[in-house]
């Protein structure tokens, strides 16, 4: 299967296009340009240099999240648009599980950065060509993820632009605690091909595609603090 | 018939998911509107995170049912027209980006309409209109006088400094206690009321302006409703407030208007944005504008709202002029309205 990824869950906009675990090309962008500007140019761009006309792509993986709110829906609505009057199969895979994917054999915890004291956190066990995911995507504090049993029992590896900002926290609790090479602490399209195709993970219709928001919108969540409130109030 | 005239309009600036297919920047083959105002009314008002969230479930099925109901297909389509500002920059992303990657894989032309260009050019769709005109764009963003001498040039002759005429409506609607969107309710309200039971301020600012300012209005009506909330036990008369207020905007907004047109000489005004379905302008106007011998013109109820068949009609006269975006396109959520470039052809 010829093959686009499109990464937009954090700063980093990546787009790949290759077939099958081969990958022709692919570009990752950390720029003060916006998402929605690069993202297309930067598609136009990658199938160019892979040689490769858009009419073959038979499938387009992306970032479903967690991440950028913003981010994540311009990543599926520039998918949705490109996959809407062709027949391509969409498959929406977790940007922490793209970080995982770039990781040796091992406990590996991928950690983004979720802003209010929260980082957005998955625990999976990465094997011989699998991922077993052990937690599965979340937001929570990060001292709440490192008491967690399942990081106590061998060495754990962190990847991810949180596991770089909160590096010094994670080794006062974690003496043992490995870290990623830091050029895997940014997420790459290509990992989001290469672990949708090795789980063989199922395509998802385009017009269900939403985003892993995880997070509800700050209106709702005081909404309900607010109902929640006046429920032990009454 | 060979000449490319198909346009596929998407609208996503605010609370509408809106896909719409135009002929010829004229007639109308489809124009579905998928209304988030159920999701938002618990809020007293649009949430952007809501409204973002919303159109990405949206976006897919609502342009199927364009398409569908146009009884088009994809290989029909000649241009895709898309709202690229001003509106909440979340919301407008999801159209924009979808929209560039839909004409992309299509190798349709795209077109970056202005959300406030489109309710002026709403009036396309069901006028014969001949240059020049005034426009009156009246919205919760905006209050301006616009003088067309031609397509796509704008020449400003006044803007409110202050709240926009929707906005007003909005506020004044939530501080009587009214379900969100107000500006509806205040005008159904206001149609068993005494419109001169309060004398409110109208503010005509320096002679000569086409200005318009609505806070010194808002702030009288607020202590109105705070001096009659202290009367305890009494009700607030909702409809003589709805009514007094209403006045004292449209009242200007119509003096304003008029004294613009005769101005500029023309013989035509129209009217755009969500207050022109406001029905007391609507009739003052219309009266006022008979007296000195001018036509005045507003769209339908229904192409008032946000919609995506005024985008794809404002889109075909930008096309037909030359102006294709590219692949780098963004969306703005304070787009200016700005005149189109000069064309070579």
């Amino acid at each position: 299967m010829q093959w686009l990824a499109i990464e937009s869950a954090t700063l980093v906009a990546s787009v790949a296009v290759g077939e099958d675990e081969r990958v022709s090309a692919e570009i990752t962008s950390q720029s003060k340009l916006t998402h929605s500007e690069r993202l297309l140019p930067m598609i136009d761009q990658a199938l160019a240099l892979a040689g490769c006309e858009l009419a073959a792509i038979e499938g387009i993986m992306v970032s479903a999240g967690p991440g950028s709110f913003t981010g994540l829906r311009i990543g599926l609505a520039t998918a949705k648009g490109l996959a809407h009057a062709q027949p391509r199969r969409l498959f929406a895979v977790s940007t922490l599980e793209a970080l995982a994917w770039q990781q040796p054999e091992g406990i590996v915890v991928p950690l983004l950065d979720a802003r209010r004291a929260q980082v957005y956190a998955a625990i999976y066990r990465r094997t011989l060509g699998g991922l077993e995911p052990l937690l599965s995507p979340t937001a929570l504090p990060l001292a709440e993820l490192l008491q967690s049993p399942l990081l106590q029992a061998e060495p754990v590896r962190f990847v991810g632009e949180g596991a770089r900002l909160y590096r010094d926290q994670i080794v006062a609790s974690q003496p043992h605690a490995l870290f990623a090479n830091p050029v895997h602490n940014w997420p790459r399209a290509s990992s989001l091909a290469l672990v949708a195709l090795a789980l063989g993970r199922p395509p998802v219709g385009v017009a269900e595609l939403s985003p892993m928001y995880i997070r509800a919108s700050q209106a709702e969540q005081k909404l309900e603090r607010q109902r929640r409130r006046e429920k032990q109030g009454g | 018939m060979s000449q490319p005239l198909l346009t596929l309009g998407i609208e996503t600036s605010c609370d509408e998911t809106s896909a719409a297919v135009v002929l010829a920047g004229k007639k109308i083959l489809a124009n579905i509107i998928s209304t988030q105002i159920p999701l938002h009314r618990r809020f007293g008002g649009v949430v952007p995170e809501i409204a973002s969230r919303q159109h990405v479930k949206t976006i897919v099925p609502v342009v199927e049912a364009a398409l569908e109901e146009a009884k088009v297909s994809w290989s029909d389509l000649d241009h895709i027209a898309v709202t690229a500002g001003p509106g909440l920059v979340g919301a407008l992303l999801v159209g924009l980006s979808y929209a560039k990657a839909l004409a992309y894989s299509l190798e349709l032309p795209l077109i970056g309409v202005n959300h406030l260009e489109g309710h002026i050019y709403a009036n396309w769709l069901v006028h014969d209109v001949q240059f020049p005109i005034l426009c009156l764009v009246v919205s919760g963003g905006h209050t301006d006088l616009i003088y067309m001498p031609q397509h796509g040039q704008y020449e400003y002759l006044g803007r409110t400094r202050d709240d926009a005429a929707g906005e007003a409506f909005d506020k004044i609607a939530r501080a009587l206690g009214l379900p969100y969107p107000g500006g509806p309710e205040i005008d159904r309200l206001a149609q068993t009321g005494d419109e001169t039971r309060y004398d409110f301020p109208r503010a005509w600012l320096e002679p000569g302006s086409f200005d318009f300012s609505f806070s010194g209005l808002k702030s009288a009506v607020l202590n109105v409703i705070n001096q009659q909330r202290q009367k305890k036990g009494l009700a607030l008369p909702l409809a003589d407030l709805a009514a007094s207020f209403q006045a004292a905007i449209v009242d200007v907004l119509v003096a304003k208007t008029i004294d613009a047109a005769l101005m500029k000489e023309v013989t035509s005004i129209y009217v755009a944005g969500g207050v022109a379905a406001n029905r007391s302008l609507r009739q003052k106007l219309s009266v006022a504008a008979q007296t000195e011998g001018l036509e005045v013109c507003f769209p339908p109820l229904e192409l008032c709202t946000d919609n995506a068949a005024m985008i794809a009609a404002a889109g075909f006269y930008r096309w037909q002029a030359g102006d294709v975006a590219n692949l780098y396109l963004n969306a703005t959520p304070n787009l200016p309205l700005a005149s189109w470039a000069p064309t070579s052809g």
